[in-house]
């Protein structure tokens, strides 16, 4: 009777969990993405905005 | 209690960037986020005009009404500040920004676009005042030091101005009187839905 | 006229020379130069242009836009439209399916069960519904916390408990979509053929689904309420899926315009979908009797079958062989 309702939802966890585990690592950095080929003379810097403030902290609760 | 606002003469502005890189320096501010950016109309044709533009601190602000979480507060001088540890990185108040002041670490929406960053009128966020850690979330804390924002302090054409919002309004109706024109105090009508008449 | 001097020749070709070379200069009316001549006030600017764009040295297209006053058009839309229609849609349609389980009940409650089961919906088919509406249900929660959060749980929950909730629904509703997307596809392939209109549409129709009017109209595998629901529901998850490409790209494919635009059309489909689906939520379960079972199993009551859906038992009955129903009487078979 549950089983057509635990293997969907169960399916459903599994891919929003494997889509969230690999999308978030084709995002593009602004650093990379609205920066010039110019000089490079530093890093982009992490002040303000974290060095992958919600990254990180996904991975630990994860 | 003052009003803080910012105007830039378009008719001095000359496109040095020198407010951009003022800003960068003072709050350290990582490549990709512009809190501060000169655009320029009419480029290369006559009336070329540039502005400097940056978060307005607008009256009834747009991104502070339209934020899921309500993440956006008013100091009482009028600036609108947000606390980085309750943004969800939605990205909404860029869609609401009649500016584009809104700045984002990450380009793409998958999950969180990260903490949404802005320029804060020097003035830093919820944190105790120019503590480590509101330098590290906010930048510096210039108001609280009783100093206005890098960007208009050291502006050399004095194009760009930063203060309580009659008082800049006056100097800006003094010049126009002085030398004849004046484009407008750009973005005052969307930002503080009033204008400065000269 | 006399040949000048040589000695005076150099100073006068000079003088010919400047003067040719200020002939532009004098041509324009002399005095006192206005340098805002062809400068534009922001207010002329904004009213022939929608928003003010311009050139900028940094590498982000977004960022040459100076000024888009839509943006305040957005924060009525957010802040008035979507929240208000949004409450009132949802808020009615919860009342009229009260009202109308106050009125008639639960349906099909006179059929009576044969005490035989048929297959209705197969594995795949009951999994991959429920795999989708495991994403609709996330999808929908975490959608109304976009809207509603800060106006219903806020206050509950604390500003900085809502903010961490809110995350995790942000997290969820990105992530969630993509097995939604593919549901619907699915969807799309098991359903679709037996979802195109056929002849028994127009009559069930007129005849109200056999709840308003008059007799009990026949119906194939879908009736033509279920393939309202079918279209509204692929059309309305394509809809949405569009539109929430969109939005997980930002400014890939459109100008933040486009972005409000997406952001407009999204929610409002958003909400006008969960009202469908409360409607087949209650239909599918308190609003008829027998229906749950279609989708719970995947058999139902071979009566419950003849009742809703006769063409299709019928049609069921001729394809299959002997050999899988014995039982079957052999007046039923010819039909």
């Amino acid at each position: 009777m549950m089983r057509a309702i635990l293997t969907g939802s169960a399916i459903a966890i599994l891919l929003a969990v494997a889509v969230g585990l690999t999308l978030p690592s084709a995002r593009e950095p602004a650093y990379r993405a609205f920066s010039a080929s110019s000089v490079r003379v530093d890093e982009p810097g992490e002040n303000l905005v974290g060095h992958s403030w919600e990254t990180s902290r996904l991975r630990r609760e994860f | 209690m003052a009003r803080m606002k910012f105007l830039c003469d378009a008719d001095r502005c000359i496109e040095c960037n020198a407010c951009v890189t003022a800003c960068k320096n003072e709050h350290d501010v990582p490549w990709g986020i512009n809190r501060r950016r000169v655009i320029t109309l009419n480029d290369g044709k006559l009336g070329e005009r540039s502005i400097s533009m940056a978060c307005m601190h607008c009256e009834d602000a747009p991104c502070a009404a339209v934020c899921p979480v309500d993440c956006f507060y008013r100091t009482e001088d009028g600036v609108v500040l947000h606390s980085k540890d309750m943004c969800i990185g939605c990205g909404y108040c860029f869609y609401a920004c009649p500016f584009g002041a809104p700045q984002y670490p990450q380009v793409g929406n998958f999950g969180s676009r990260g903490k949404m960053d802005k320029c804060t009128f020097c003035a830093g966020g919820p944190e105790e005042d120019s503590t480590a850690d509101e330098y590290r979330k906010y930048g510096r804390n210039r108001l609280a030091e009783g100093k206005l924002p890098l960007c208009a302090e050291m502006c050399s054409t004095k194009s760009l101005l930063a203060g309580d919002g009659e008082m800049i309004a006056q100097i800006y109706r003094e010049r126009v009187r002085q030398r004849g024109y004046g484009s407008g105090a750009w973005g005052w009508r969307t930002a503080y839905r009033s204008d400065i008449a000269v | 006229m006399r040949i000048a001097p040589r000695g005076r020749l150099f100073p006068i070709l000079g003088m010919l020379i400047l003067l040719f070379l200020a002939l532009p200069v004098t041509a324009q009316p002399s005095g006192q130069v206005n340098p805002t001549a062809a400068a534009q006030q922001e207010r002329q600017l904004l009213q022939e242009m929608q928003k003010l764009e311009g050139r900028i040295t940094l590498p982000q297209r977004q960022a040459a836009v100076l000024e888009q006053p839509q943006g305040r058009q957005y924060q009525d839309v957010h802040e008035r439209l979507l929240p208000w229609s949004g409450a009132i849609i949802i808020l009615s349609l919860i009342a009229v399916l009260a009202a109308f389980y106050l009125v008639k009940g639960r349906l099909g409650r006179d059929v009576k069960d044969s005490g035989r089961k048929i297959e209705r919906f197969n594995f795949l088919e009951r999994a991959n519904h429920w795999m989708t509406a495991t994403c609709f249900i996330v999808l929908a929660l975490t959608g109304l916390n976009y809207i509603f959060g800060k106006r219903l749980i806020m206050s509950l929950v604390g500003p900085d408990g809502f903010a961490t909730w809110s995350q995790w629904a942000k997290y969820a509703h990105n992530f969630f979509s993509w097995p939604f997307m593919v549901g619907i596809l699915v969807m799309i392939l098991l359903w679709l053929r037996d979802n195109l209109p056929n002849r028994y549409d127009w009559e069930w129709l007129k005849s109200g689904g056999g709840i308003f009017g008059r007799g009990n109209p026949d119906a194939a595998r879908f009736n033509a309420g279920q393939k309202l629901f079918f279209w509204a529901v692929v059309l309305g998850g394509i809809w949405l899926s569009a539109t929430g490409l969109l939005l997980l790209f930002p400014f890939v494919w459109v100008d933040i315009n486009g972005m409000q635009v997406a952001q407009y059309m999204h929610a409002g489909m958003g909400i006008l979908l969960i009202a469908v689906i409360l409607s087949h939520i209650y239909i599918g379960t308190i609003g008829m009797k027998g229906a749950y079972d279609a989708m719970g199993d995947g058999k139902v009551d071979l009566a419950w079958a003849q009742h809703h859906h006769r063409i299709w038992v019928d049609e069921r009955r001729s394809r299959q062989t002997d050999s899988e129903q014995p039982a079957r009487p052999a007046s039923q078979a010819g039909e």
